[in-house]
C-alpha cells in the first residue's frame, strides 16, 4: 500500500489526466473524525465492465502497457480504505466522466500519515496540458482552494524551476495556515 | 512560512524574473522526467520530485525543464528519472531517492558526467519510444 494518504491523492487524480479530463476536481476534508478524499473529473469515463474489475490488482486498462498485467493504483487505494474503517465508492460513465470517493477513519490506528499534500499536489500540477485541476483542502472549519491554471499564471507557468519553487511556496504557506 | 496570495506571487515572481535577467540564461534544452506512476509514487517519486526542484534551483539553473510522466514500464527500480542534454545520450536512471537526484543535477546536467550504478538498460521499447 502507499506510505501517505497524498501518495493516494497523487496516485489517483493522475488517473483523470491519463483519461484526458479538461476539468478535475480533488478535495481532502478532514473534518468530523472522518477523513474523506474525493476526486471528479470529466474525463473519458469508463464502461460498467471496467468499473467492475478497477479494483481487481490483476486487471490494467487494455492496451496501457503492452506486457503489463497489473493495475494497483485503486487496489492500493481500497486496501487502505478497508484498513481504516473507511470504504470507496467508484462512479463512471462512459464520455463524461468518473468521480471516486475514499473514506478513512481519522483516529484509526492503521490510518497512514497524510505526508506532503504540497508535494502530491504540485506533481500533479507538473504534469503536461492545460487541464485544469483545482485542489480544495478544509480541515475543521478552516481550509483552500487552488486551481492549476490560476497558479499557473501567477507563477508564470510550471516550465520553469523558478515557477515551481514560488508553486510550491504557496501551497505550503496554505498547508501552515489550516 | 507566511500564507501567501496569488497577487503575492505574481510580484515575487516578477523580482525574481528581474534577478534572472541580469544572469545569462540560454533556452530550456534540457529535459528532465519523473515517473509518477502508482510505482514511482510508492518508491518515493514525490521526495526525488522535491529535490530536484530545490537542487536545481540552488544551483540557479534556468535552462532547465522538469516534468512528470505516468509509469515507463520500470516498476522494478523506481523512482525513475528520464534525463536529456543535449550532446549527451538520453539517460533513464534508476532507484533515485534525494541523493541521486542531487547527483542527477550536479555531476549530470552541471557536470556533463553520466552517474555509474545508476543508469537503466534500454527502457521497455513498448512504453518509451524514443529512447
Amino acid at each position: 500500500m502507499h506510505a501517505s494518504l497524498s501518495d493516494i491523492v497523487a496516485d489517483i487524480a493522475a488517473n483523470s489526466i491519463e483519461a484526458g479530463a479538461s476539468n478535475i476536481r480533488v478535495s481532502v476534508v478532514d473534518e468530523n473524525g472522518t477523513i474523506e478524499l474525493k476526486v471528479e473529473d470529466n474525463g473519458k469515463g469508463m464502461p460498467p465492465e471496467i468499473v467492475a474489475r478497477a479494483f481487481d490488482p490483476f486487471y490494467t486498462e487494455p492496451g496501457k502497457h503492452d506486457k503489463r498485467k497489473v493495475g494497483m493504483g485503486l487496489p492500493f487505494v481500497k486496501q487502505t480504505c478497508d484498513a481504516c474503517g473507511g470504504s470507496v465508492k467508484l462512479e463512471s460513465r462512459q464520455g463524461v466522466g468518473t468521480t471516486i470517493v475514499c473514506t478513512f477513519q481519522a483516529d484509526n490506528i492503521d490510518l497512514p500519515p497524510m505526508g506532503s499534500l504540497p508535494q502530491a499536489v504540485l506533481s500533479l500540477f507538473n504534469f503536461g496540458g492545460d487541464f485544469d485541476l483545482v485542489f480544495i483542502h478544509r480541515k475543521n472549519g478552516s481550509g483552500y482552494e487552488i486551481s492549476r491554471l490560476e497558479l499557473m499564471d501567477a507563477v508564470g507557468g510550471f516550465d520553469s524551476v523558478e515557477g515551481l519553487s514560488l508553486a510550491r511556496e504557496f501551497l505550503e504557506g496554505q498547508e501552515e495556515s489550516l | 512560512m507566511a500564507k501567501l496570495t496569488l497577487a503575492d506571487l505574481r510580484k515575487m515572481r516578477e523580482e525574481k524574473q528581474k534577478a534572472l535577467d541580469m544572469r545569462d540564461s540560454s533556452n530550456k534544452d534540457v529535459q528532465v522526467v519523473v515517473g509518477m506512476g502508482t510505482c514511482g509514487i510508492a518508491a518515493g517519486a514525490k521526495e526525488t520530485f522535491t529535490a530536484l526542484i530545490d537542487t536545481l534551483s540552488e544551483k540557479g539553473l534556468t535552462n532547465v525543464l522538469v516534468r512528470q510522466t505516468g509509469c515507463m514500464g520500470l516498476c522494478h527500480s523506481e523512482p525513475t528519472v528520464e534525463v536529456v542534454v543535449p550532446g549527451m545520450p538520453t539517460v533513464i536512471y534508476g532507484h533515485v531517492d534525494a541523493a541521486t537526484a542531487k547527483d542527477i543535477v550536479a555531476k549530470h546536467i552541471v557536470g556533463h558526467e553520466l552517474i555509474e550504478g545508476k543508469i537503466l538498460d534500454k527502457p521497455s521499447v513498448d512504453i518509451v519510444k524514443n529512447a
